[in-house]
């Protein structure tokens, strides 16, 4: 048996309940016009009236602002039709079943370097395979960056083996 | 919600129809390749008076708003299947109900990995099914401790579904709110 790997929602998703929006509003327009026209209802035909702007030479600033909105709408979904769904986590090195997301990987982390010696705050970014951490310091602090490291490499020791890149700052008296 | 396959394509049509819709404005506004200009609209405004253009749009209606209905409730999620056979002997079979293993594998995994609130969700792959367990961290959590509760789990479903109609899945996310402590620390 072989499964997916975990993914995001891909951003089309939500643009395709906006297109079933439009859809039902296309349905609406074409309905209301059928029903004016066959005396259904007292109201003029929203389309036929429409229509009566296709006559002037230039048009009106609202539909110019529908037709700008319409383009810049049919830009997004032509660029979101065409963006893959983006992994959600990355697969632990030492288990084929265990799947850890970027935030996980960077609250790890960040607690690891918060617990080794002589530091006061830590803070994990993890990009691609770069695992920035930051730390403010105690005067003097025992182990300094290499502790840090060490500690941040241990603590992820089975899930990921990222390059550590830290940058430590020593807390001013 | 689900994705539909459909969902691509259906983007990519109604995004040419926006654009061309939106060109075709701006041209009529700007006059950049005139084509508005050989637009004859007053045939267009004729066309739209005949009795045929009514009953297309009666027709329009009734179609879009069956596809757009569609559209909507096809990404409502669906009920996976809980059962799966596990083996049969001539006109007996037998078959798991997988909803029923589901929170007991949230608990295991709760137990033994330095994790909360999980979750589990089934999802069908070819004639079995795939129990996806979804933690969050918590941030003392060692990798060595989430390898060996998840390797535990594994060898559990593994040992009971031999033939792999069950299968299992951790995902670990960040913890709920990142950052926060339970209580707060003092150097």
């Amino acid at each position: 048996m072989t499964s997916r790997d975990p993914r995001r929602r891909p951003a089309v998703a939500w643009y395709g309940l906006v297109g079933a929006l439009l859809l039902a509003g296309l349905a609406v327009l074409a309905g209301q016009h059928f029903a004016a026209e066959r005396g259904w209802t007292s109201h003029e035909s929203w389309l036929r009236r429409a229509m009566g702007f296709l006559e002037d030479p230039r048009p009106s600033t609202w539909i110019v602002a529908g037709g700008i909105a319409a383009a810049i709408l049919g830009l997004l979904f032509l660029v979101i039709a065409c963006l893959p769904a983006r992994r959600s986590h990355r697969r632990a090195e030492g288990h084929p079943n265990l799947w850890v997301s970027r935030q996980a990987i960077e609250a790890m982390a960040a607690d690891a370097a918060e617990r080794a010696p002589g530091v006061l705050h830590g803070r994990a970014t993890l990009r691609r395979r770069r695992l920035h951490v930051e730390a403010l310091l105690v005067p003097d602090a025992p182990n300094g960056v290499a502790g840090i490291a060490e500690a941040v490499g241990d603590r992820l020791s089975g899930l990921t083996d990222p390059e550590v890149s830290v940058q430590a700052k020593e807390r001013t008296r | 919600m689900r994705t539909l396959a459909i969902d691509r394509p259906a983007a990519i049509l109604l995004g040419l129809l926006l654009l061309a819709a939106g060109a075709t404005v701006i041209d009529w506004r700007f006059d950049l390749v005139g084509m508005w200009d050989r637009l004859d609209t007053g045939a267009v405004v004729a066309a739209a008076e005949e009795d045929w253009f009514t009953w297309t749009a009666g027709a329009v209606a009734l179609v879009s708003g069956i596809l757009a209905l569609w559209w909507l409730l096809a990404r409502l999620p669906r009920r996976v299947e809980s059962r799966v056979p596990i083996g049969s002997d001539g006109a007996d079979r037998v078959d798991m109900d997988v909803s029923s293993i589901a929170p007991c594998l949230c608990e295991e995994l709760e137990r033994n990995a330095p994790v909360d609130h999980v979750t589990a969700k089934r999802i069908p792959v070819g004639a079995g099914q795939l129990v996806q367990l979804r933690a969050d961290v918590d941030p003392r959590a060692d990798g060595e401790s989430l390898v060996k509760a998840a390797g535990a789990l594994d060898e559990a479903v593994t040992t009971a579904f031999p033939d792999g109609e069950v299968t299992v899945r951790v995902l670990v996310d960040g913890p709920r709110r990142p950052g926060s402590r339970r209580t707060p620390r003092v150097h």
